[in-house]
């Protein structure tokens, strides 16, 4: 098996059996975690922590790196911004008004770092979850905004079927390309390249594919009589239990200990 | 144009690659093999002779639309070779050159319309060969009518407008609008009514006559067995079966076995031989069952 952005990796780990509201909540404090080390120093416990996390999930390392390798790119534009605009230090290069400097390369491997963490940390949120327990625990989380008219479980359906039939377009968006290719279509390079045509021959039927899926999903629904999520129960409600409470212990010690890195001199 | 497939495997898991590709055959068959369950088709190996009508029937997840993806170069076996009219279609070229002689139909072809007139996408195929505007005109329409569609009536209107039945005519055309030699359909009658699928049916056996070999997956052994000349039975990724309808069909226990039956009148005619009834070997469709019983039934009342 293959690890994918936002597909579920199986198993019984501590990180599996959390609670997927406290995994939600803590995978947000990592994020706030991530974001408040200030230099290569915090970002090491980071990454330690974080590897430590997937050790701990048994996901092997190479599945995990591959698992971001599509948003990848992300952190590469997001680099090559800061080698160009961020200046200061030594300049070693420079063409007309492109500039790189110490200080550009350095923001840029330090945002790259970053983001690879953040990315990582989100993956693994998805890899330990089912989907269903993240749109569960979504709509928990949101449920005291309802106050304010917010429909949280409107939204957690709406996330939760949105989750579900990413596979399937992916899928079908296979038998779609290779119907257009036994036609003779060539995407080998790139699929823009012969123009709107190409693109057309496969966006077109995904997109009447996904509005036909999205009327017999709603018929479906409405003939077994879903009423949104009033007075509906659960079967297997959830609970907190004193494995969430030692994840929010670790992090604890992960928040302090990047702290303590931001006064480690540069 | 014969297709063969030599000793062909193919596994999801371990699919030729690119690099493969380049190596080669040789590179292809080295490397882990995949577990024995992982293997979607297993040892295929049948020669598809020109002008055949070639059935293709198997139970659910048997390797049938898997099988016919490697007719094109869709799929490169894992294991084995794929021989279009005598060259290896893991060349990138050859595999090109085969899809213009081999004319892929997909289950519910008519998911794939993406055009804004019918014209536009039964055109889709000849233009991406790169013919000139008045070849791919005549391609469309000559298309067109060999679907029994009425290029006037048809051609400006949007595909999405047209009836299922319409629609999938219109993606059939699609495909013959490349003038291919082998046409291959997954389970071209899926999801019709009767009356729609003997018209279905019809246009096959007619494009059949006007010299195409026809490759066809079917779940249904009636229709099997009245138009194929022969007919592969999958099982489990493996050939079960490969014979005339006749052949096939006589083994109605190991049918069964897969979760396939036999004809209708062919299972009679079985169970009627298994009472005790003399009746000759053979192929039994609902006109000859007939006709023997009453001439057994004429030979005892005399
Ligand atoms: N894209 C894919 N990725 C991985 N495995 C696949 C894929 N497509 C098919 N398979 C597997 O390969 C096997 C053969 O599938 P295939 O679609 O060829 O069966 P089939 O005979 O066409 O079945 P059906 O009658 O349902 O159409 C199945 O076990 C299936 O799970
Ligand atoms: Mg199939």
């Amino acid at each position: 098996m293959i690890a994918i952005f936002g597909r579920y990796w199986p198993g019984t780990s501590p990180l599996h059996r959390m609670d997927p509201r406290a995994k939600l909540l803590l995978a947000f404090f990592v994020m706030v975690v991530i974001f408040s080390a200030q230099s290569f120093w915090g970002l090491a416990v980071c990454a330690a922590f974080v590897f430590g996390f997937f050790a701990c999930a048994r996901i092997p390392l190479v599945q995990a790196i591959r698992s971001v390798g599509l948003l990848f790119f992300i952190v590469v534009v997001a680099a090559l911004f800061n080698v160009f605009f961020v200046q200061g230090g030594t300049v070693f290069f420079h063409f007309g008004p492109i500039q790189v400097s110490e200080a550009g390369l350095y923001q840029a491997a330090f945002i790259g770092c970053r983001l690879s963490l953040l990315l990582l940390s989100m993956s693994l949120l998805t890899l330990t979850t089912t989907t269903l327990d993240i749109t569960d625990a979504f709509e928990y989380l949101l449920t005291p905004f309802e106050r304010f008219g917010l429909p949280a479980h409107e939204l957690s359906m709406m996330m939760g079927i949105a989750l579900r039939f990413l596979p399937q377009f992916a899928f079908e968006l296979q038998t779609i390309h290779r119907a257009q290719v036994s036609r003779g279509a060539n995407f080998s390079n790139s699929p823009w390249k012969g123009g709107l045509h190409m693109v057309g021959s496969l966006m077109v039927p995904l997109f009447t594919s996904a509005f036909r899926h999205a009327e017999t999903l709603s018929l479906a629904m409405d003939s077994r009589c879903y009423h949104g999520g009033v007075g509906r129960t659960r079967l297997a409600p959830l609970a907190y239990g004193p494995l969430d409470r030692r994840a929010l212990a670790v992090i604890v010690v992960m928040f302090v200990l990047v702290l303590a890195t931001n006064f480690i001199p540069r | 144009m014969p297709i063969a497939f030599e000793d062909v495997s193919f596994s999801y898991h371990a699919p030729a690659t690119k690099k493969r590709a380049k190596k080669g055959v040789s590179a292809a068959r080295k490397g882990a093999p995949p577990p024995p369950e992982a293997w979607a088709l297993k040892d295929i190996d049948f020669c598809l002779e020109d002008g055949e009508f070639f059935g293709i029937a198997g139970h659910t997840g048997s390797g049938k639309s898997t099988l016919i993806q490697h007719t094109n170069g869709l799929l490169h076996p894992t294991v084995g070779r794929v021989l279009v009219d005598g060259q290896d279609i893991l060349d990138k070229k050859e595999a090109t050159r085969a899809r213009s002689k081999v004319g892929l139909v997909f289950q519910y072809p008519e998911y794939q319309l993406f055009a804004a007139t019918v014209y536009d996408d039964v055109a889709f195929g000849p233009r991406n060969m790169g013919l000139a505007p008045d070849a791919v005109d005549a391609c469309v329409h000559e298309a067109l009518a060999q679907v029994a569609l009425d290029f006037d009536t048809v051609q400006g209107r949007s595909p999405f407008e047209l009836s299922g039945g319409q629609q999938r005519r219109v993606a059939f055309a699609g495909v013959l609008a490349m003038k291919p030699s082998v046409l291959v359909l997954d389970e071209p009658v899926a999801g019709l009514d009767p009356a729609a699928r003997r018209d279905f049916l019809g246009l096959i056996t007619g494009f059949h006559d006007e010299g195409l070999t026809v490759v066809i997956v079917s779940h249904n052994m009636d229709d099997l067995a009245r138009l194929c000349d022969r007919i592969l039975v999958l099982k489990e990724g493996e050939m079960l079966m490969l014979g005339t309808p006749e052949e096939v069909f006589s083994h109605e226990g190991a049918l069964r076995e897969v979760g396939l039956g036999v004809p209708a009148a062919q299972r009679m005619a079985n169970s009627l031989k298994g009472a005790g009834l003399d009746l000759e070997g053979g192929l039994y469709d609902t006109a000859r069952l007939a006709d023997s019983l009453a001439a057994l039934y004429h030979a005892a009342v005399r």
